[in-house]
């Protein structure tokens, strides 16, 4: 076997073993509605209702549950200001609603654009500062690497369908405690208009990567981007 | 009647100068055998070592056919029309190997349009009959008959706004046509 295939597996082991002998995963589903409105030709407004949805939790050892339960929706409002050809800044408040819970999250983001000549690359710096009542202020700065790039063609046109993978580091500060997580998503879009795309695939995320045990999540996504 | 072919060609010269068009374009990826006969057997006369990929464009009014490889180290698109009649050659050159006078014309004329810019890509377009664009594709020294134009497309900042941009300028390097390059929506990959 070569040195190269060898190194490559031992990578793959490494990286997925936690993954495949953890006990704690969840797995679940996570609709997106999200609204644009264009307010002028720089300014942009967009609304996102995303609820999430636990299907099925594997925590220890013949301790399996499968229940249907609604943890939470979130509901935000984000006003965006184009900046160059494809940049924008944005800023705005979301609010999350849980069973026994009510927090609200301020966002502040930046996204850089690039069209290439088959794809095209986003990265968005987000920080977030989340208030909720008798808890620590939890402060996360996050980044994420987009790409999409079409099936057919060099371009996604109306009725094309396109991948796109999202890959994203969070790193948060909570009760004076650092901690970092991963999320990866691959979905597969179809552009049915200029106003509206639908995707679907699956969110991995895996939390609290340095100090606690990892949990392992996996979310089923649908994502439906209107514009109005 | 004097004054009228005045206001007549004042008004084609101003259109012509304010108004550029916008870039209209879905295109696809297509097989091989939806490739019309007439195109495969032109290109069959050239030794391509690499694959051919073939697109269809569909524009507001005609459709073309677009073979896009990569032949001697360069990038090559070469554009049929739906009956399968070459229409052009495109040979994706640098900026830098652009020849000096039309270069600094073709730089003369965009210091004046923009405050900032980002030049994408240069391509070197060949048009003529099709028995001379065939062996420009075979050995580049060719030229004969054919008229050689540079198509570049650039990002820049004109009366405070940024655009993407599609321009045609002439073998000297003096603009002749310009069209803006529609951006697709960012919603999905900024939210």
């Amino acid at each position: 076997m070569n040195t190269n295939f060898k190194l490559g597996v031992s990578t793959l082991f490494i990286l997925f073993n936690n993954l495949i002998f953890s006990q704690n995963k969840t797995f679940g589903g996570l609709p997106q509605l999200n609204i644009n409105k264009a307010l002028s030709e720089k300014w942009r407004l967009n609304l996102k209702i995303e609820s999430r949805n636990k299907f099925y939790e594997f925590e220890r050892e013949f301790e399996n549950s499968l229940k249907f339960q609604n943890i939470n929706t979130d509901y935000s409002v984000i006003f965006s200001k184009r900046i160059g050809l494809s940049n924008s800044l944005a800023g705005g408040l979301l609010f999350r609603s849980g069973e026994k819970y009510f927090k609200r999250r301020y966002i502040q983001q930046l996204t850089l654009v690039d069209q290439h000549s088959f794809f095209r690359i986003a990265q968005r710096f987000l920080l977030d500062q989340t208030i909720k009542i008798n808890t620590p202020i939890e402060i996360r700065f996050r980044y994420r690497a987009t790409i999409e790039f079409p099936i057919n063609g060099r371009s996604v046109d109306n009725d094309e369908w396109y991948l796109k993978l999202n890959n994203e580091f969070l790193n948060y500060y909570e009760n004076k405690k650092y901690n970092l997580d991963f999320r990866s998503s691959p979905l597969l879009g179809f552009k049915f208009s200029e106003q509206s795309k639908l995707e679907f695939g699956i969110d991995y995320r895996n939390e609290s990567l340095l100090y606690k045990s990892s949990k392992h999540q996996f979310w089923m996504c649908l994502n439906w981007f209107v514009i109005l | 009647m004097k004054l009228f072919s005045y206001i007549l060609c004042f008004s084609c010269f101003y259109f012509n100068c304010v108004f550029s068009q916008v870039k209209y374009e879905k295109e696809y990826r297509i097989k091989n055998d939806e490739i019309p006969d007439n195109i495969k057997s032109y290109l069959n006369t050239v030794a391509f070592k690499n694959k051919i990929k073939w697109y269809k464009e569909e524009g507001l009014s005609k459709y073309t056919y677009e073979a896009k490889t990569s032949h001697d180290n360069l990038n090559f698109s070469i554009e049929f029309d739906s009956v399968g009649i070459i229409e052009d050659v495109e040979i994706e050159i640098n900026w830098k190997n652009i020849p000096e006078l039309a270069k600094k014309n073709i730089e003369l004329y965009l210091k004046r349009v923009y405050q900032k810019k980002k030049i994408i890509k240069v391509q070197i377009q060949f048009t003529g009959k099709p028995e001379n664009l065939i062996k420009i594709i075979k050995d580049r020294e060719l030229k004969q008959g054919l008229t050689k134009k540079y198509e570049i497309v650039l990002k820049g900042k004109e009366n405070k706004k940024f655009q993407m941009i599609e321009y045609l300028f002439s073998n000297e390097g003096k603009f002749e046509n310009k069209a803006i390059i529609m951006m697709k929506n960012t919603d999905n990959l900024e939210y």
